[in-house]
């Protein structure tokens, strides 16, 4: 694998989205090629830190209440 | 909003996978169901606060949202992704809402640059990207708000399926279903969307000095 089939995988391997033997493929690369390693090294945790920061944001206790009551007054048609 | 929920005109639910508009009998009984959706109140609204970027509009579109799940949950088939789901109804929402507001059509345009672009523009500026001392990188230089505030420049089509895959952790063929558009048009977006991410964060890393700040660091180290 050269490096530009490499970089054209790099979403898919980070996203898990390839077969497994793509997965394969591109890890052998990654072993041997630090160039690769290291940007995919860098991508994956500015990803990271992208998915961290916006998961700290919590609903308020006003809005939890305010889907309570909606549960508790919404006819759920079930049966 | 001043409006009840029944006042307002409830639109077409999304069905999930195939499941048909038959009133067929469901095993999940409306207690479960009720249960599992309220655990993803935080995601449901973190996820609606990048996509109104405001506080307001996002705890009205959350509301809306369990509203018509409730609403809806006799289509809801027991043993989908009632995750997946709620995020659909979310979406279909959001857009309702937007359309309604904004009255005009998505922009698909957006500059596309290349990939690794934050990586090799600290590589260009002297900087090492991936220090071995975590706080000498540029990521970690960012404040929380500085990322958000980066991501929150993307437009709505892009920022969305980067919320859905990097903070919500869908797979493709998942987000595909929730935004109602081709797997491959997802995975342009998804793409396009963080190589653009990273300009937005590069350039604020330039503004505010971390950049100049990181490199004069590399050169101490380097002589010292």
């Amino acid at each position: 694998m050269t490096c530009q089939e490499c970089i054209e995988k790099l979403h898919l391997y980070l996203d898990r989205e390839l077969s497994e033997q793509e997965q394969h493929e591109v890890q052998r690369h990654l072993a041997f090629c630090k160039h690769c390693a290291d940007a995919f090294k860098f991508e994956r945790g500015m990803l990271h830190r992208v998915g961290d920061s916006c998961r700290t944001t919590t609903a308020s206790a006003e809005l939890r209440t305010r889907i309570r009551v909606l549960v508790q007054t919404t006819v759920i048609v079930n049966e | 909003m001043a409006e009840t929920p029944e006042s307002r005109e409830v639109a077409a639910v999304p069905v999930p996978n195939g499941a048909a508009n038959i009133t067929e009998p469901s095993a999940a009984t409306a207690a479960e169901i009720e249960e599992e959706a309220l655990k993803q109140v935080d995601a449901l609204y973190r996820t609606a606060l990048r996509m109104t970027r405001n506080p307001q509009d996002a705890e009205d579109l959350v509301q809306e949202t369990y509203f018509r799940a409730f609403r809806s949950a006799h289509q809801f088939q027991p043993g989908t992704n009632l995750r997946a789901w709620l995020f659909k109804i979310l979406t279909n929402s959001f857009i309702n809402q937007y359309r309604k507001k904004a009255r005009k059509p998505l922009s698909s345009s957006l500059e596309d640059v290349e990939e690794f672009y934050l990586y090799n523009h600290l590589v260009d500026s002297g900087v090492q990207p991936n220090s071995p001392n975590p706080e000498a990188t540029v990521i970690d230089q960012f404040a929380e708000e500085e990322v958000i505030s980066a991501l929150d420049q993307l437009p709505i089509e892009f920022r969305q399926v980067v919320l859905l895959a990097d903070v919500e952790g869908f797979a493709y063929k998942e987000i595909a279903d929730i935004v109602g558009i081709p797997v491959g048009t997802v995975m342009s977006r998804l793409h396009r969307g963080r190589r653009r991410l990273q300009k937005e964060l590069f350039d604020y890393a330039v503004t505010s000095g971390y950049v100049d700040s990181l490199r004069n660091t590399a050169r101490i180290d380097t002589t010292g």
